[in-house]
């Protein structure tokens, strides 16, 4: 009996040496989004289409991979993702972050700092950080291009005038290095600062969007703010019920019927580590 | 099941050895390439650099086209090539300190930047001491780079590239075993006189 039989990590050569030719131009021109033609893959777009075809332009035969969904390694876009990559490239997958090479996450920075042989690549639904401002292509490529960002600012502004503060809480837009605004996809902005000098390479691509954009390691990221209202971060008032720590992002999870609530860390592993510590 | 293919495996990793010299302006990355045959004039490294990343999507620029290379690379990438230095995606430098500048390459546009050459440039060694200081995205503080033969006048185009970024071209450097890369991102600044 023989199954299908797929190229190394499914996309054929041509179709990789296209993405990788993007990946180039992104590292080189770090924020912006290089257009590239993005294949259909099995599985519906807003899935991480985009975020697997990079993973397979990266992946290599040595390479272990870890899929996270929220910080989660065991939710169903990780698992099934995970599992696409040992049908089609054979490779060694890991919860453990330390252990990965390639990162492929949905909506989060692992809590545990990443090193310089790891590549951070994310899953993008929307990756023009105008585009609610200015719905036409046409337009946004111009600001982009004139540095015109002065409606994003607009944006914040309106939120401070409304709620009193930046309620941005995800999708919180950035510079990178001095130059472009860029979309960090909808992390919480809780991991903005993670994106800023990280010793990894991020790579973000976007399939129905059809864009790929990169960090480079050891690139200025900044959050766009205000001098009178500083970017600032979330706070919990208790730490995770699980692992007891004080520095991770906080999941809420509605416990019964009466009201009851938890707050447990979004990162699985992080909590597993921080367990083991104690 | 999965066809193990070795090409595909060796591309992986020769991209990945590309993608961190890209990441890491002026990182001396060790290139080991597979044994190959190239005509003259274009060295194992350039070879094996332009057949990962050139297909029928792209097209090759260089200076005196030698029908043995552009026979080569047709067969073995598909590539195409052009007399154009504006219309190349990739150009092969073997002389590049005969370089008069880097401006008549595809620099882009303000509205896409990515519709630029990359010049691929064979030196004989390439070192991290020197006058050659760079910084920028993907450099911790900063970081020194020398390449032999190559002086003021070159260095002097590689900074004026980064002055209209995000315009310009990115410069990947092959030499026997090694690549490094200086893309349009790095600031390049010569310390002290010639």
């Amino acid at each position: 009996m023989s199954g299908p039989v797929y190229n190394f990590a499914y996309l054929n050569e041509q179709t990789k040496r296209m993405i990788r030719r993007a990946i180039l131009k992104a590292v080189a021109i770090p924020g912006y989004q290089v257009p590239f033609a993005a294949r259909e893959m099995p599985m519906p777009l807003g899935w991480g289409t985009g975020g697997v075809q990079v993973t397979a332009a990266c992946l290599t035969q040595d390479d272990i991979l870890k899929v996270i969904d929220q910080g989660a390694d065991d939710t169903t876009n990780a698992v099934s993702i995970r599992k696409f990559f040992v049908k089609t490239a054979g490779i060694a997958t890991t919860d453990v972050t330390d252990d990965a090479t390639i990162i492929q996450t949905r909506h989060r920075i692992p809590e545990t700092p990443l090193n310089e042989n790891q590549i951070l690549v994310y899953q993008v639904p929307i990756p023009e950080p105008l585009r609610f401002l200015e719905p036409r292509e046409t337009e946004t490529r111009k600001m982009h291009a004139l540095e015109e960002y002065g409606v994003m600012h607009v944006k914040l502004y309106e939120d401070i005038a409304r709620f009193g503060e930046i309620a941005t809480a995800y999708d919180y837009p950035a510079l990178v290095n001095d130059r472009y605004v860029f979309d960090p996809s909808p992390i919480p902005k809780f991991d903005n600062p993670k994106l800023n000098n990280s010793a990894a390479l991020q790579l973000f691509g976007a399939g129905r969007e059809k864009r790929i954009y990169a960090i480079p390691p050891h690139t200025k990221v900044k959050s766009l703010d205000f001098e009178d209202f500083p970017f600032s971060l979330p706070k919990w008032d208790k730490p995770c019920a699980i692992c007891g720590s004080q520095t991770s992002y906080l999941d809420e999870i509605v416990m019964d019927d009466q009201g009851g609530r938890m707050f447990v860390c979004s990162d699985t592993d992080h909590c597993r580590k921080t367990q083991a510590l104690k | 099941m999965i066809e193990v293919d070795s090409s595909a495996q060796n591309q992986a990793k020769i991209f990945r050895l590309i993608l961190e010299a890209m990441s890491h302006p002026g990182r001396i990355v060790d290139f080991k390439v597979p044994s190959l045959c190239p005509p003259y004039g274009l060295s194992a490294e350039m070879a094996t650099l332009l057949i990962t990343l050139c297909d029928f999507q792209t097209s090759i620029w260089m200076k005196s086209k030698a029908v043995g290379i552009e026979k080569f690379l047709r067969f073995h990438a598909g590539a195409t090539f052009t007399n154009t230095k504006s219309a190349a995606t990739y150009a092969i430098v073997n002389d590049p300190e005969k370089l008069s500048s880097l401006e008549e390459f595809a620099q882009g546009t303000h509205e896409y930047p990515d519709r630029s050459t990359t010049l691929v440039i064979q030196v004989d060694t390439m070192s991290n001491d020197g006058r050659i200081s760079l910084a920028g995205p993907g450099i911790a503080n900063q970081t020194r780079f020398n390449v032999e033969k190559l002086g003021v006048v070159f260095w002097a185009n590689v900074a004026a590239n980064h002055a209209q970024y995000p315009l310009g071209v990115d410069l990947i450097f092959v030499s026997k075993g090694k690549i490094a890369a200086i893309p349009r991102s790095t600031q390049v600044q010569v310390q002290g006189q010639d």
